[in-house]
Protein backbone atom coordinates (compact mmCIF):
# COMPACT_ATOMS: atom_id res chain seq x y z
CA UNK A 1 0.00 0.00 0.00
CA UNK A 2 0.79 3.39 -1.19
CA UNK A 3 2.81 5.61 1.72
CA UNK A 4 -0.01 8.72 3.07
CA UNK A 5 2.06 12.16 2.37
CA UNK A 6 -0.85 14.87 2.75
CA UNK A 7 -3.96 14.00 4.75
CA UNK A 8 -6.71 16.56 5.16
CA UNK A 9 -9.49 15.63 6.72
CA UNK A 10 -12.27 18.29 6.68
CA UNK A 11 -10.53 21.05 6.57
CA UNK A 12 -12.60 25.01 7.37
CA UNK A 13 -10.39 27.67 7.52
CA UNK A 14 -11.60 31.43 7.61
CA UNK A 15 -9.44 34.70 6.92
CA UNK A 16 -9.91 37.54 8.98
CA UNK A 17 -13.70 35.98 9.14
CA UNK A 18 -14.32 35.31 5.77
CA UNK A 19 -14.12 31.53 4.24
CA UNK A 20 -10.98 30.57 3.05
CA UNK A 21 -11.49 26.73 2.83
CA UNK A 22 -14.72 24.78 2.78
CA UNK A 23 -14.56 21.47 3.65
CA UNK A 24 -11.45 20.38 2.35
CA UNK A 25 -10.31 16.71 2.02
CA UNK A 26 -7.15 15.40 0.13
CA UNK A 27 -5.28 12.47 0.11
CA UNK A 28 -1.73 12.88 -1.31
CA UNK A 29 0.39 9.70 -1.74
CA UNK A 30 3.84 8.99 -2.21
CA UNK A 31 5.32 10.41 -5.51
CA UNK A 32 2.53 11.67 -6.52
CA UNK A 33 2.71 14.71 -8.62
CA UNK A 34 -0.27 17.00 -7.85
CA UNK A 35 -1.21 20.01 -9.60
CA UNK A 36 -3.91 22.39 -7.77
CA UNK A 37 -5.29 24.86 -9.92
CA UNK A 38 -7.93 27.51 -9.18
CA UNK A 39 -8.98 30.98 -9.69
CA UNK A 40 -6.42 33.90 -7.88
CA UNK A 41 -8.36 34.66 -4.29
CA UNK A 42 -9.61 30.48 -4.29
CA UNK A 43 -7.72 29.99 -1.15
CA UNK A 44 -4.58 28.23 -3.12
CA UNK A 45 -1.68 29.78 -0.92
CA UNK A 46 -4.25 29.19 2.35
CA UNK A 47 -4.04 25.72 1.60
CA UNK A 48 -0.66 25.58 1.43
CA UNK A 49 0.25 27.60 4.47
CA UNK A 50 -2.10 24.47 6.05
CA UNK A 51 -0.12 22.12 4.61
CA UNK A 52 3.35 23.84 6.12
CA UNK A 53 1.66 24.26 9.65
CA UNK A 54 2.14 28.17 8.99
CA UNK A 55 -1.69 28.50 9.84
CA UNK A 56 -4.05 26.36 11.93
CA UNK A 57 -7.62 25.60 9.87
CA UNK A 58 -10.72 26.40 12.39
CA UNK A 59 -12.04 22.80 11.88
CA UNK A 60 -10.62 19.74 10.68
CA UNK A 61 -7.45 17.60 10.50
CA UNK A 62 -4.18 17.87 8.81
CA UNK A 63 -1.64 15.10 8.70
CA UNK A 64 1.75 15.47 7.28
CA UNK A 65 4.14 11.29 6.82
CA UNK A 66 1.04 11.01 9.68
CA UNK A 67 2.76 13.49 12.08
CA UNK A 68 1.07 17.16 12.86
CA UNK A 69 2.30 19.59 10.35
CA UNK A 70 4.59 21.25 13.00
CA UNK A 71 6.81 17.83 13.10
CA UNK A 72 5.97 17.27 9.64
CA UNK A 73 7.12 20.57 7.80
CA UNK A 74 10.59 19.39 8.08
CA UNK A 75 10.04 16.62 5.63
CA UNK A 76 8.67 19.45 3.39
CA UNK A 77 10.61 21.87 0.75
CA UNK A 78 9.18 24.88 0.11
CA UNK A 79 9.41 27.10 -2.98
CA UNK A 80 7.38 30.11 -2.81
CA UNK A 81 5.78 32.49 -5.19
CA UNK A 82 8.00 35.29 -4.72
CA UNK A 83 11.98 34.38 -4.44
CA UNK A 84 13.95 37.83 -4.78
CA UNK A 85 12.50 40.15 -3.15
CA UNK A 86 15.46 43.06 -3.88
CA UNK A 87 17.18 42.78 -6.77
CA UNK A 88 20.26 44.07 -5.50
CA UNK A 89 20.54 42.29 -2.45
CA UNK A 90 24.03 41.41 -1.87
CA UNK A 91 24.40 37.84 -1.52
CA UNK A 92 25.38 35.18 -3.77
CA UNK A 93 23.70 32.15 -4.51
CA UNK A 94 25.43 29.78 -2.83
CA UNK A 95 24.42 31.77 0.36
CA UNK A 96 20.41 31.64 -0.34
CA UNK A 97 20.61 27.85 -0.86
CA UNK A 98 22.33 26.97 2.32
CA UNK A 99 19.84 28.90 3.75
CA UNK A 100 17.70 26.05 3.13
CA UNK A 101 19.53 23.79 6.08
CA UNK A 102 18.69 26.30 8.66
CA UNK A 103 15.98 23.40 10.31
CA UNK A 104 19.04 21.26 10.90
CA UNK A 105 20.90 23.92 12.81
CA UNK A 106 18.43 26.08 14.20
CA UNK A 107 19.23 29.41 16.45
CA UNK A 108 22.99 30.47 16.70
CA UNK A 109 24.64 27.49 15.52
CA UNK A 110 27.00 28.03 11.96
CA UNK A 111 26.53 25.99 9.11
CA UNK A 112 28.85 23.09 9.14
CA UNK A 113 30.54 21.21 6.57
CA UNK A 114 27.96 18.93 5.88
CA UNK A 115 25.34 22.15 5.45
CA UNK A 116 27.78 23.44 2.53
CA UNK A 117 28.37 19.84 0.52
CA UNK A 118 24.31 19.51 0.59
CA UNK A 119 24.50 23.09 -0.48
CA UNK A 120 26.61 22.04 -3.57
CA UNK A 121 24.76 19.00 -4.00
CA UNK A 122 21.20 20.83 -4.44
CA UNK A 123 22.97 23.12 -6.46
CA UNK A 124 24.35 20.41 -8.93
CA UNK A 125 20.44 17.90 -9.38
CA UNK A 126 19.19 22.20 -10.23
CA UNK A 127 22.26 22.43 -12.97
CA UNK A 128 23.51 25.29 -11.04
CA UNK A 129 26.71 24.87 -9.42
CA UNK A 130 28.54 27.34 -12.11
CA UNK A 131 26.45 29.87 -10.58
CA UNK A 132 27.60 29.56 -7.02
CA UNK A 133 29.62 32.77 -6.51
CA UNK A 134 26.70 35.26 -8.72
CA UNK A 135 25.25 37.90 -6.52
CA UNK A 136 21.69 36.51 -7.17
CA UNK A 137 20.11 38.96 -8.34
CA UNK A 138 21.85 39.12 -11.82
CA UNK A 139 20.21 35.67 -12.83
CA UNK A 140 17.75 35.61 -15.24
CA UNK A 141 14.27 34.48 -13.83
CA UNK A 142 14.61 30.95 -14.55
CA UNK A 143 17.76 31.09 -12.73
CA UNK A 144 16.74 32.10 -10.29
CA UNK A 145 13.90 29.70 -10.33
CA UNK A 146 16.41 26.62 -10.11
CA UNK A 147 18.10 28.08 -7.18
CA UNK A 148 14.79 28.92 -5.37
CA UNK A 149 14.20 24.66 -6.08
CA UNK A 150 18.18 23.93 -4.64
CA UNK A 151 17.29 25.90 -1.73
CA UNK A 152 14.23 23.92 -1.37
CA UNK A 153 16.21 20.93 -2.02
CA UNK A 154 18.81 21.15 0.14
CA UNK A 155 17.77 20.16 3.29
CA UNK A 156 16.60 16.30 1.53
CA UNK A 157 12.56 16.79 1.44
CA UNK A 158 10.47 13.97 0.76
CA UNK A 159 7.74 16.35 -0.35
CA UNK A 160 8.32 19.81 -2.68
CA UNK A 161 5.47 22.52 -2.30
CA UNK A 162 5.52 24.56 -5.24
CA UNK A 163 3.74 28.23 -5.17
CA UNK A 164 3.27 29.15 -8.73
CA UNK A 165 6.24 28.39 -9.88
CA UNK A 166 6.21 29.64 -13.46
CA UNK A 167 4.49 32.84 -13.18
CA UNK A 168 7.74 34.91 -14.20
CA UNK A 169 9.13 32.32 -16.61
CA UNK A 170 9.41 31.91 -20.26
CA UNK A 171 8.03 29.11 -22.19
CA UNK A 172 11.67 27.50 -22.90
CA UNK A 173 12.48 27.86 -19.56
CA UNK A 174 9.30 26.61 -18.38
CA UNK A 175 9.56 23.09 -20.13
CA UNK A 176 13.28 22.25 -18.43
CA UNK A 177 12.22 23.37 -14.99
CA UNK A 178 8.91 20.96 -15.45
CA UNK A 179 11.26 18.39 -16.83
CA UNK A 180 13.42 18.84 -13.93
CA UNK A 181 10.71 18.71 -11.65
CA UNK A 182 9.38 15.43 -13.67
CA UNK A 183 12.85 14.16 -12.53
CA UNK A 184 12.84 15.19 -8.78
CA UNK A 185 9.55 13.45 -9.10
CA UNK A 186 11.25 9.65 -9.11
CA UNK A 187 11.27 10.23 -5.66
CA UNK A 188 10.15 12.84 -4.07
CA UNK A 189 6.37 14.05 -4.06
CA UNK A 190 5.51 17.05 -5.46
CA UNK A 191 2.40 19.62 -5.08
CA UNK A 192 2.21 22.17 -7.02
CA UNK A 193 -0.03 25.04 -7.11
CA UNK A 194 -0.79 27.81 -9.96
CA UNK A 195 -3.94 29.65 -11.38
CA UNK A 196 -3.10 28.77 -15.10
CA UNK A 197 -4.42 25.38 -16.17
CA UNK A 198 -2.73 24.70 -19.49
CA UNK A 199 0.64 25.31 -17.73
CA UNK A 200 0.33 22.56 -15.71
CA UNK A 201 -1.96 20.44 -17.25
CA UNK A 202 1.07 18.76 -19.63
CA UNK A 203 3.08 17.63 -16.95
CA UNK A 204 1.63 16.65 -13.32
CA UNK A 205 0.17 13.54 -12.71
CA UNK A 206 -3.33 14.23 -10.89
CA UNK A 207 -4.90 17.59 -10.79
CA UNK A 208 -7.18 19.55 -8.17
CA UNK A 209 -9.28 21.99 -8.32
CA UNK A 210 -9.63 24.59 -6.16
CA UNK A 211 -12.03 27.81 -5.00
CA UNK A 212 -12.90 27.66 -1.77
CA UNK A 213 -13.70 24.11 -2.17
CA UNK A 214 -11.53 21.46 -3.44
CA UNK A 215 -12.13 18.86 -6.77
CA UNK A 216 -10.44 16.15 -6.27
CA UNK A 217 -10.80 12.47 -7.70
CA UNK A 218 -7.37 11.73 -7.02
CA UNK A 219 -6.89 11.19 -11.12
CA UNK A 220 -5.66 13.87 -13.71
CA UNK A 221 -9.41 14.16 -15.13
CA UNK A 222 -11.42 16.83 -14.15
CA UNK A 223 -15.22 17.07 -14.90
CA UNK A 224 -16.07 20.42 -17.43
CA UNK A 225 -18.77 20.91 -14.30
CA UNK A 226 -16.68 20.94 -11.72
CA UNK A 227 -13.78 23.26 -13.23
CA UNK A 228 -16.95 26.10 -14.32
CA UNK A 229 -17.67 25.88 -10.76
CA UNK A 230 -14.36 26.58 -9.42
CA UNK A 231 -13.82 29.42 -11.80
CA UNK A 232 -17.61 30.59 -11.76
CA UNK A 233 -18.20 31.27 -15.68
CA UNK A 234 -17.76 28.79 -18.58
CA UNK A 235 -14.61 27.36 -19.58
CA UNK A 236 -13.37 26.51 -23.01
CA UNK A 237 -11.47 23.60 -22.69
CA UNK A 238 -9.18 22.31 -25.21
CA UNK A 239 -10.51 18.44 -24.61
CA UNK A 240 -9.63 17.57 -28.13
CA UNK A 241 -13.45 15.85 -29.12
CA UNK A 242 -13.20 14.67 -25.16
CA UNK A 243 -16.50 17.15 -23.38
CA UNK A 244 -16.63 15.26 -19.95
CA UNK A 245 -12.74 13.66 -19.96
CA UNK A 246 -10.27 17.07 -20.28
CA UNK A 247 -7.10 17.84 -19.88
CA UNK A 248 -6.17 13.98 -20.51
CA UNK A 249 -3.97 13.00 -23.20
CA UNK A 250 -3.39 16.26 -24.38
CA UNK A 251 0.00 17.13 -25.63
CA UNK B 1 44.85 67.86 12.30
CA UNK B 2 48.08 66.99 14.46
CA UNK B 3 47.61 70.09 16.71
CA UNK B 4 43.66 69.44 17.17
CA UNK B 5 44.95 65.72 18.62
CA UNK B 6 46.64 67.87 21.63
CA UNK B 7 42.57 68.65 22.99
CA UNK B 8 41.21 65.70 24.80
CA UNK B 9 37.87 66.62 23.56
CA UNK B 10 38.59 66.17 19.95
CA UNK B 11 40.19 62.90 20.69
CA UNK B 12 37.16 61.90 22.52
CA UNK B 13 35.73 63.12 19.95
CA UNK B 14 37.24 61.02 17.31
CA UNK B 15 37.16 57.99 19.34
CA UNK B 16 33.71 58.62 19.61
CA UNK B 17 32.75 58.86 16.11
CA UNK B 18 34.80 56.21 14.92
CA UNK B 19 32.89 53.59 17.43
CA UNK B 20 29.68 55.33 16.27
CA UNK B 21 30.89 54.67 12.52
CA UNK B 22 31.77 50.96 13.61
CA UNK B 23 28.36 50.32 15.22
CA UNK B 24 26.13 51.99 12.47
CA UNK B 25 28.32 50.27 9.83
CA UNK B 26 27.25 47.34 10.75
CA UNK B 27 23.76 47.45 12.20
CA UNK B 28 23.25 50.21 9.17
CA UNK B 29 23.45 47.51 6.52
CA UNK B 30 20.88 45.51 8.41
CA UNK B 31 18.82 48.38 8.17
CA UNK B 32 18.95 49.43 4.66
CA UNK B 33 18.22 45.68 3.80
CA UNK B 34 15.14 45.39 5.75
CA UNK B 35 14.26 48.72 4.98
CA UNK B 36 13.28 49.93 7.89
CA UNK B 37 15.11 53.22 7.97
CA UNK B 38 11.77 55.27 9.35
CA UNK B 39 11.24 52.78 11.74
CA UNK B 40 14.93 53.70 13.06
CA UNK B 41 13.41 57.11 12.62
CA UNK B 42 10.46 56.63 14.74
CA UNK B 43 12.24 55.11 17.59
CA UNK B 44 15.14 58.05 17.51
CA UNK B 45 12.38 60.55 17.42
CA UNK B 46 10.13 59.17 20.03
CA UNK B 47 13.32 58.27 22.31
CA UNK B 48 13.10 62.75 22.66
CA UNK B 49 10.94 61.48 25.43
CA UNK B 50 13.27 59.26 27.46
CA UNK B 51 15.47 62.62 27.08
CA UNK B 52 12.97 64.49 28.94
CA UNK B 53 11.84 62.20 31.45
CA UNK B 54 15.34 62.27 32.58
CA UNK B 55 15.70 66.10 33.05
CA UNK B 56 11.81 66.09 35.00
CA UNK B 57 13.34 62.59 37.26
CA UNK B 58 16.78 64.64 37.59
CA UNK B 59 18.65 61.40 36.14
CA UNK B 60 21.10 60.70 33.55
CA UNK B 61 19.01 61.27 30.25
CA UNK B 62 21.12 58.03 28.67
CA UNK B 63 19.26 55.65 30.84
CA UNK B 64 15.74 56.75 30.04
CA UNK B 65 16.19 57.55 26.81
CA UNK B 66 17.33 53.49 26.65
CA UNK B 67 14.14 52.72 28.34
CA UNK B 68 12.29 54.99 25.88
CA UNK B 69 14.08 53.71 23.00
CA UNK B 70 13.43 50.19 23.60
CA UNK B 71 9.81 50.77 24.41
CA UNK B 72 9.33 52.19 21.53
CA UNK B 73 10.86 49.57 19.13
CA UNK B 74 9.04 46.93 20.82
CA UNK B 75 5.76 48.85 20.30
CA UNK B 76 5.90 49.73 16.61
CA UNK B 77 7.30 45.88 16.18
CA UNK B 78 4.47 44.57 18.07
CA UNK B 79 1.85 47.05 16.72
CA UNK B 80 3.21 46.64 13.03
CA UNK B 81 3.18 42.25 13.26
CA UNK B 82 0.30 42.25 15.37
CA UNK B 83 -2.39 44.69 14.94
CA UNK B 84 -3.77 45.36 11.95
CA UNK B 85 -2.58 49.00 12.37
CA UNK B 86 0.11 49.63 9.51
CA UNK B 87 3.54 49.93 10.37
CA UNK B 88 3.94 53.45 9.17
CA UNK B 89 0.82 54.44 10.96
CA UNK B 90 2.59 53.12 14.19
CA UNK B 91 5.95 54.82 12.92
CA UNK B 92 3.75 58.35 13.15
CA UNK B 93 2.12 57.77 16.26
CA UNK B 94 4.55 56.67 18.27
CA UNK B 95 7.33 59.33 16.63
CA UNK B 96 4.59 62.37 17.60
CA UNK B 97 3.84 60.85 20.84
CA UNK B 98 7.67 60.57 21.89
CA UNK B 99 8.40 64.17 21.36
CA UNK B 100 5.44 65.36 22.55
CA UNK B 101 5.77 63.83 25.66
CA UNK B 102 9.40 64.89 26.12
CA UNK B 103 8.13 68.32 25.40
CA UNK B 104 5.74 67.94 28.16
CA UNK B 105 8.47 66.31 30.51
CA UNK B 106 10.83 69.09 30.16
CA UNK B 107 8.09 71.62 30.34
CA UNK B 108 7.42 70.28 33.49
CA UNK B 109 10.70 70.18 35.24
CA UNK B 110 11.63 73.47 37.04
CA UNK B 111 15.36 73.44 36.24
CA UNK B 112 17.00 74.83 32.91
CA UNK B 113 17.61 72.14 30.84
CA UNK B 114 21.21 73.49 29.17
CA UNK B 115 21.86 70.09 27.39
CA UNK B 116 18.63 69.63 25.16
CA UNK B 117 19.89 71.52 22.31
CA UNK B 118 22.87 68.84 22.24
CA UNK B 119 20.89 65.80 22.36
CA UNK B 120 18.85 67.47 19.23
CA UNK B 121 21.23 68.15 16.92
CA UNK B 122 24.58 66.41 18.75
CA UNK B 123 27.90 67.84 19.72
CA UNK B 124 30.60 65.50 18.93
CA UNK B 125 32.95 67.74 20.92
CA UNK B 126 31.16 67.58 24.34
CA UNK B 127 31.84 63.71 24.45
CA UNK B 128 33.16 62.41 28.11
CA UNK B 129 35.10 59.92 28.78
CA UNK B 130 32.12 58.37 30.74
CA UNK B 131 30.05 58.63 27.81
CA UNK B 132 32.87 56.56 26.02
CA UNK B 133 32.85 54.23 28.50
CA UNK B 134 28.83 53.68 28.29
CA UNK B 135 29.36 53.73 24.17
CA UNK B 136 32.12 50.70 24.26
CA UNK B 137 29.67 47.88 26.45
CA UNK B 138 26.66 49.44 24.13
CA UNK B 139 28.99 48.31 21.17
CA UNK B 140 30.23 45.20 22.49
CA UNK B 141 26.58 44.46 23.03
CA UNK B 142 25.53 44.66 19.71
CA UNK B 143 27.94 43.65 17.99
CA UNK B 144 27.98 40.33 19.96
CA UNK B 145 24.31 39.92 19.12
CA UNK B 146 25.15 40.46 15.36
CA UNK B 147 27.70 37.81 15.69
CA UNK B 148 25.53 35.12 17.27
CA UNK B 149 22.37 35.80 15.15
CA UNK B 150 23.76 36.87 11.81
CA UNK B 151 22.68 33.44 9.64
CA UNK B 152 19.08 34.53 11.13
CA UNK B 153 19.28 38.41 10.52
CA UNK B 154 20.35 37.49 7.16
CA UNK B 155 17.40 35.01 6.32
CA UNK B 156 14.52 37.42 7.63
CA UNK B 157 15.86 40.33 5.19
CA UNK B 158 16.21 38.12 2.41
CA UNK B 159 13.14 36.26 2.82
CA UNK B 160 11.00 36.72 5.88
CA UNK B 161 8.32 34.66 5.07
CA UNK B 162 10.74 31.32 3.91
CA UNK B 163 12.33 32.32 7.46
CA UNK B 164 9.17 31.55 8.97
CA UNK B 165 8.49 28.23 6.78
CA UNK B 166 11.69 26.84 7.89
CA UNK B 167 11.13 27.64 11.88
CA UNK B 168 13.35 31.12 11.78
CA UNK B 169 11.38 32.58 15.26
CA UNK B 170 10.78 35.30 12.60
CA UNK B 171 9.29 37.81 15.44
CA UNK B 172 11.99 37.52 17.83
CA UNK B 173 14.15 38.27 15.75
CA UNK B 174 12.86 41.09 14.47
CA UNK B 175 11.87 43.07 18.10
CA UNK B 176 15.52 42.13 18.61
CA UNK B 177 16.73 43.95 16.18
CA UNK B 178 14.16 46.96 16.66
CA UNK B 179 15.67 46.92 19.93
CA UNK B 180 19.44 46.93 18.36
CA UNK B 181 18.83 49.70 16.41
CA UNK B 182 16.97 51.58 19.88
CA UNK B 183 20.35 50.87 21.37
CA UNK B 184 21.83 52.41 18.45
CA UNK B 185 20.23 55.29 18.68
CA UNK B 186 21.14 55.78 22.40
CA UNK B 187 24.43 55.13 21.12
CA UNK B 188 24.17 57.84 18.41
CA UNK B 189 22.10 60.24 20.25
CA UNK B 190 24.98 62.04 21.79
CA UNK B 191 27.61 62.50 18.83
CA UNK B 192 25.37 63.68 16.06
CA UNK B 193 21.97 63.77 17.80
CA UNK B 194 18.38 62.49 17.44
CA UNK B 195 17.60 64.64 14.31
CA UNK B 196 20.96 62.86 12.69
CA UNK B 197 20.73 59.52 13.87
CA UNK B 198 18.89 58.53 10.75
CA UNK B 199 21.10 59.42 8.67
CA UNK B 200 23.95 57.94 9.75
CA UNK B 201 22.16 54.86 10.51
CA UNK B 202 21.41 55.12 7.04
CA UNK B 203 23.88 56.81 4.81
CA UNK B 204 27.04 55.03 4.80
CA UNK B 205 25.27 51.82 4.27
CA UNK B 206 23.19 53.31 1.03
CA UNK B 207 26.64 54.01 -0.13
CA UNK B 208 28.53 51.23 0.66
CA UNK B 209 25.84 49.37 -1.57
CA UNK B 210 26.77 51.11 -4.27
CA UNK B 211 30.31 49.82 -4.37
CA UNK B 212 30.25 46.21 -3.21
CA UNK B 213 27.43 42.98 -3.98
CA UNK B 214 28.77 41.05 -0.47
CA UNK B 215 27.45 41.92 2.75
CA UNK B 216 30.41 41.55 4.89
CA UNK B 217 32.55 43.78 2.18
CA UNK B 218 29.44 46.08 2.64
CA UNK B 219 29.68 46.19 6.42
CA UNK B 220 33.32 47.08 6.24
CA UNK B 221 33.07 49.91 3.59
CA UNK B 222 30.36 51.22 5.23
CA UNK B 223 32.21 51.58 8.59
CA UNK B 224 35.12 52.61 6.29
CA UNK B 225 32.99 55.53 4.88
CA UNK B 226 31.62 56.37 8.07
CA UNK B 227 35.03 57.14 10.13
CA UNK B 228 35.90 59.08 7.13
CA UNK B 229 33.13 61.32 7.40
CA UNK B 230 33.79 61.52 11.21
CA UNK B 231 37.17 62.95 10.52
CA UNK B 232 36.77 65.03 7.13
CA UNK B 233 33.48 66.58 8.92
CA UNK B 234 35.33 67.31 12.20
CA UNK B 235 38.27 68.88 10.40
CA UNK B 236 36.13 70.93 8.44
CA UNK B 237 33.58 71.68 11.30
CA UNK B 238 36.70 73.34 13.29
CA UNK B 239 38.54 75.01 10.54
CA UNK B 240 35.04 76.94 9.20
CA UNK B 241 33.60 76.96 13.12
CA UNK B 242 30.41 75.19 12.14
CA UNK B 243 28.35 72.52 13.88
CA UNK B 244 30.31 69.34 13.74
CA UNK B 245 27.40 66.64 13.79
CA UNK B 246 25.73 68.62 11.08
CA UNK B 247 29.19 68.86 8.66
CA UNK B 248 29.75 65.10 9.42
CA UNK B 249 26.45 64.38 7.90
CA UNK B 250 26.75 66.64 5.02
CA UNK B 251 29.82 65.04 4.29
CA UNK B 252 28.62 61.57 4.82
CA UNK B 253 26.09 62.99 1.97
CA UNK B 254 28.56 63.92 -0.12
CA UNK B 255 30.05 60.56 -0.62
CA UNK B 256 27.03 59.07 -0.99
CA UNK B 257 25.86 61.72 -3.89
CA UNK B 258 29.56 60.56 -5.58
CA UNK B 259 29.33 56.78 -5.05
CA UNK B 260 25.51 57.37 -7.19
CA UNK B 261 26.84 59.30 -9.94
CA UNK B 262 30.21 56.82 -9.75
CA UNK B 263 27.98 54.28 -10.11
CA UNK B 264 25.53 55.33 -12.60
CA UNK B 265 28.83 56.89 -15.13
CA UNK B 266 29.95 53.16 -14.37
CA UNK B 267 27.35 51.53 -15.52
CA UNK B 268 26.32 53.95 -18.76
CA UNK B 269 29.79 53.29 -19.78
CA UNK B 270 29.87 49.46 -19.22
CA UNK B 271 26.34 49.42 -21.45
CA UNK B 272 27.02 51.71 -24.14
Amino acid sequence: MKKEVVKLNNVWFYYDGKLALKEVNLLVYEKDFLGIIGPNGGGKTTLLKVILGLVKPNQGEVSIFNLFPEEGKKYIGYVPQNFLFDQDFPIDVFNVVMMGRYPRRGLINRYTKEDKKATLEALKKVNMVDYKDEQIGRLSGGEQQRVSLARALVNNPKLLLLDEPLASIDAKMRKSFYELLGKLNEEITIILISHDIGAVSTYVKKIACLNQVLFYHGAKEIKKEDLERVYQCPIDLIAHGVPHRVLRDHK
Amino acid sequence: MITLLKYEFIRNAIFAGILVSFICGIVGVFVILKRVVFISGGIAHSSFGGIGLGYLLGINPTLTTLLFSIISALSIGFISKRTKVHEDTAIGILWAIGMALGIVFVSLSKGFAPDLFGYLFGNILAVTSSDILLMLILSIAIILIIVLFFKEFLIISFDDEFGRVVGVPTEFLYLLFLCLIALTVVILMKVVGIILVIAFLTIPAATSRFLTNDLKKMMLISVLLGTLSVIIGLVLSYNFDIASGATIVLVSGGMFLFAYLFKTLLHRTTVS
